[in-house]
């Protein structure tokens, strides 16, 4: 079963998340930002408990947050229950990948791959240094 | 062994071309269209998108056709791009092996229907798609390689033809 995803940042950047993603993939009704975090930590939590219940007892919830260090990843953290995949520092890359292509965040080799991916993705891009031209 | 044909107006890039290759398994993406061969500008751009593990080759619709119909591209697990339904058709008519095509996005133009809400069709790319159909090509709808496909068959049933 796909899992939700809720992604929980400062200020706007989690409603941003959401609306770059569907600008590439479409409506994604699975996608939920919890509200704009600036300060009111107990809002924070209530978002995240209310992704819980729309999961279900047997449901899996993918929790996408901006900074490993903030107070929107220390205070969700806190929460503990195997439904969730917690997952700090998110790009857009990340989010993109995991609406895509994760169908069961508790395989943790998977999850480990679309991380890894998206730490790939943050890199210094100089175009004219690929040369490589491939051919069948 | 070929794939799938997406009609895409921004041909590959970044996360909607790994989502396919991941899906399905895809080692090799041949972006078939007239100008990007000769175009060093937009080659660079498209190689930014190239996943790790799959080669991304860039020809003109005629060198791919001969590269299929050859069989050039027999051992690949090959996903092809284009920009344009009518480069769909091309290569489709073309190309017995190519019978499966994915509509991804059509910008609207002026004169153009909307098919779905990211894929918006010309009289002409009607008029092709129902010749292909006819043909037994499978024609569908999808964004990204997770979403149910929408036939273009049940799709099409509202245009004005």
């Amino acid at each position: 079963m796909q899992p939700r995803i809720l992604i929980a940042c400062h200020g706007p950047l989690a409603a941003a998340f959401k609306a770059s993603a569907e600008l590439i993939l479409g409506e994604q009704e699975r996608i939920v930002a919890a509200p704009p975090y600036s300060g009111d930590m107990d809002e924070l939590e209530r978002a995240l408990r209310s992704s819980l219940d729309a999961v279900g007892p047997e449901g899996r919830l993918v929790v996408l947050t901006d900074l490993l260090g903030g107070s929107v990843n220390t205070r969700l953290a806190t929460v503990r229950d195997e439904r969730i995949t917690l997952i700090a520092g998110a790009n857009l890359g990340l989010l993109l990948e995991v609406a895509t292509t994760l169908t069961d965040p508790d395989d943790t080799e998977a999850v480990a791959a679309i991380v890894g991916r998206a730490s790939d993705g943050l890199q210094v891009v100089d175009p004219t240094a690929d040369t490589r031209e491939d051919d069948f | 062994m070929f794939q799938l044909l997406r009609v895409d107006h921004r041909l590959i890039h970044g996360q909607v071309a790994l989502s396919w290759v991941k899906s399905l398994g895809t080692d090799a993406i041949l972006v078939a269209n007239d100008d990007v061969p000769g175009d060093e500008l937009r080659k660079s751009t498209l190689k930014l998108a190239r996943p790790a593990d799959a080669k991304l080759v860039i020809k003109t619709i005629d060198d791919s056709i001969e590269n299929i119909n050859g069989g050039r591209t027999d051992s690949y697990r090959l996903f092809i791009v284009v920009e344009s339904i009518h480069d769909a058709y091309r290569l489709a008519s073309a190309c017995p092996t190519v019978d499966h095509i994915n509509l991804g996005g059509t910008k609207p133009r002026e004169g153009t229907q909307s098919l779905s809400k990211l894929v918006s069709v010309s009289d002409d790319d009607v008029r092709e798609l129902d010749e292909l159909q006819s043909r037994g090509t499978e024609i569908e709808i999808r964004a990204v390689a997770t979403d149910r496909p929408l036939s273009y068959a049940d799709a099409s049933k509202g245009l004005t033809r």
